[in-house]
């Protein structure tokens, strides 16, 4: 079974993203934000992280540049959440922090799911 | 030899014909220095200075306005050194005109020379310079260039009034663009969640489990209730930001608006295990926008329960001269210092994570001061980490716009 970590201050997108992964077959743990989720890597292994961008606190992005900072944690793939249309998706900067993928908010369950599965491969 | 002799003296003067050589020299010597005399009465009627220098500088002839402006007699000019009258470089004045001072009585005044190096009759050579004064074309110059230069200052005061108000319009902008990425993000959240729960509500096996049912109803109905408010609380501040909040302002009995309070919130904190008391001395009439003043009382009262675990809230409302003096003090969780000023900042949460949960916006606040301040208002907070916080509210009774000035009475 498949291990994801949710990462997002909401409440209601952890419980959902938390709803459609365990329909599916997934095993999910949830962080509140990037905090939580660096003190939750210290222990937990997850095969994909889901991330909010914009959270309080630091960043989506700013947690991810510490995830890869750290040997123990540089492999873990990483997907981010992200609510925004405007052009603060950097391309580039993904890129440079290797995250597989970005999906925007609200999503298909559907295509959240095949995003999902096709990051993990 | 030739005789230049006009028929006029000729034939008026008979020894001229008896000897014609005395006549001839005789009449070119009292010619020669009457035409000396021409010559210096058409120098002399020149208003510009001229002055004739022999090959040493040494000043040789001088004219009236020359000698005017330099305060000295014809004698005593003759023989002086064009230094001591001048300052003039004489190797580039002879090339036409140069510019230099005169040493005149009052002063220095700036003079345009003009110099022309002649050979005399005696075969010397001999400098004729002509200097015009320049002090009025100078104070002409002095002042066009004056002019410009204030021209130059008002422009570029302009030009750093612009670029602060370019400075401002950007501050203004990116604040503007940092609240519309806000607003979008704070928008889209709870549409996600609308969306991604009617989706799994649509699975036939889902929708059949009453627990799972139940739970992901409750979410959608909660998260629709938030994306109301939300769109509620953004169209006031937009309306506070364009200045179009309309007040109905009218006499209110401020322990109508407290009643209305009391029964909108009893239920929750009484849920919670809370105990909500309000205190007010009598009636208190205050001129304000009842729905504005129900709309305040009730975000602070509320606020007061959602981050009040355990303990009390006290709800209290006293005539202070002209204000009114309203408190909302809990026994909550309190504000961490280091949040003290952003505590009104739009979108601003101290703890996001448990203030979604108990359904906050991040905008409550800042909609809150934004009112107070249209009703001339002013509030402000005491708190102790751990402890509790008291919010603070004084509104005048008398409505006042925030830009009228206090009157006495």
């Amino acid at each position: 079974m498949k291990k994801i970590m949710v990462v997002d201050d909401e409440e209601s997108m952890r419980e959902l993203i938390r709803a459609i992964m365990e329909t599916s077959g997934y095993s999910v743990t949830t962080a509140v934000d990037g905090n939580d989720c660096i003190e939750k890597l210290r222990k937990e292994k997850p095969d994909l992280v889901i991330m909010d961008m914009m959270m309080p606190g630091m960043t989506g992005k700013e947690t991810v540049e510490k995830i890869r900072s750290n040997p123990k944690t540089r492999d873990i793939k990483v997907m981010f959440l992200t609510v925004t249309t405007f052009s603060d998706i950097r391309k580039d900067e993904i890129k440079k922090l290797t995250v597989s993928d970005y999906v925007l908010k609200p999503f298909d369950n559907e295509d959240f799911l095949k995003r999902v599965s096709k990051a993990l491969k | 030899m030739t005789l230049a002799i006009s028929p006029r003296i000729a034939s008026s003067n008979l020894s001229g014909i008896l000897s014609l050589d005395s006549i001839k020299s005789a009449d070119r010597s009292k010619r020669a220095s009457r035409f000396g005399e021409y010559v210096e009465s058409i120098l002399d009627s020149i208003p510009d200075m001229i002055l004739v220098v022999d090959s040493e500088n040494t000043i040789i002839k001088s004219n009236d306005s020359a000698r005017k402006a330099l305060g000295l007699a014809k004698d005593d000019i003759s023989g002086m050194h064009l230094n001591a009258v001048a300052d003039i470089d004489m190797g580039k004045a002879s090339h036409g005109s140069v510019p230099g001072t005169i040493k005149s009585v009052s002063g220095q005044i700036p003079t345009v020379f003009w110099a022309k190096r002649i050979t005399d009759m005696q075969g010397e050579q001999c400098t004729i310079i002509v200097a015009k004064d320049d002090s009025g074309m100078a104070t002409e110059l002095k002042k066009k260039i004056d002019d410009l230069n204030s021209s130059y200052s008002q422009l570029f005061g302009y030009k750093e009034m612009m670029e602060e108000s370019y400075e401002e319009f950007k501050k203004v902008s990116k604040k503007k663009d940092e609240f519309v990425s806000m607003v979008a993000h704070e928008l889209k959240t709870p549409l996600a969640a609308i969306h991604g729960f009617s989706e799994l509500l649509k699975n036939e096996k889902v929708f059949s489990d009453p627990k799972t049912r139940e739970k992901y109803l409750g979410i959608t109905i909660r998260e629709t209730e938030r994306l109301n408010r939300l769109v509620s609380q953004i169209l006031d501040l937009s309306r506070i930001d364009l200045g179009t909040m309309n007040l109905n302002i009218e006499r209110i009995d401020f322990s109508e608006i407290l009643k209305i309070a009391d029964e909108n919130i009893r239920q929750r904190a009484e849920a919670k295990g809370l105990s909500l008391e309000f205190q007010i001395d009598r009636s208190i009439f205050i001129e304000s926008d009842k729905e504005r003043l129900i709309q305040i009382v009730l975000n602070l009262v509320d606020n007061a329960v959602k981050y009040t675990e355990h303990g009390s809230i006290l709800v209290s409302a006293k005539a202070d001269g002209t204000d009114i003096m309203f408190s909302v003090s809990d026994t909550g969780v309190g504000i961490p210092e280091e949040h003290f000023n952003k505590i009104f900042t739009r979108f601003y949460e101290v703890d996001s994570s448990f203030s979604r949960k108990v359904g906050g916006t991040g905008l409550g606040l800042s909609i809150v001061k934004e009112i107070v301040e249209l009703f001339s208002g002013k509030i402000w907070f005491e708190s102790k980490y751990g402890k509790g916080t008291t919010f603070f509210l004084r509104l005048p009774v008398k409505y006042r716009r925030p830009d009228e000035k206090i009157t006495g009475n």
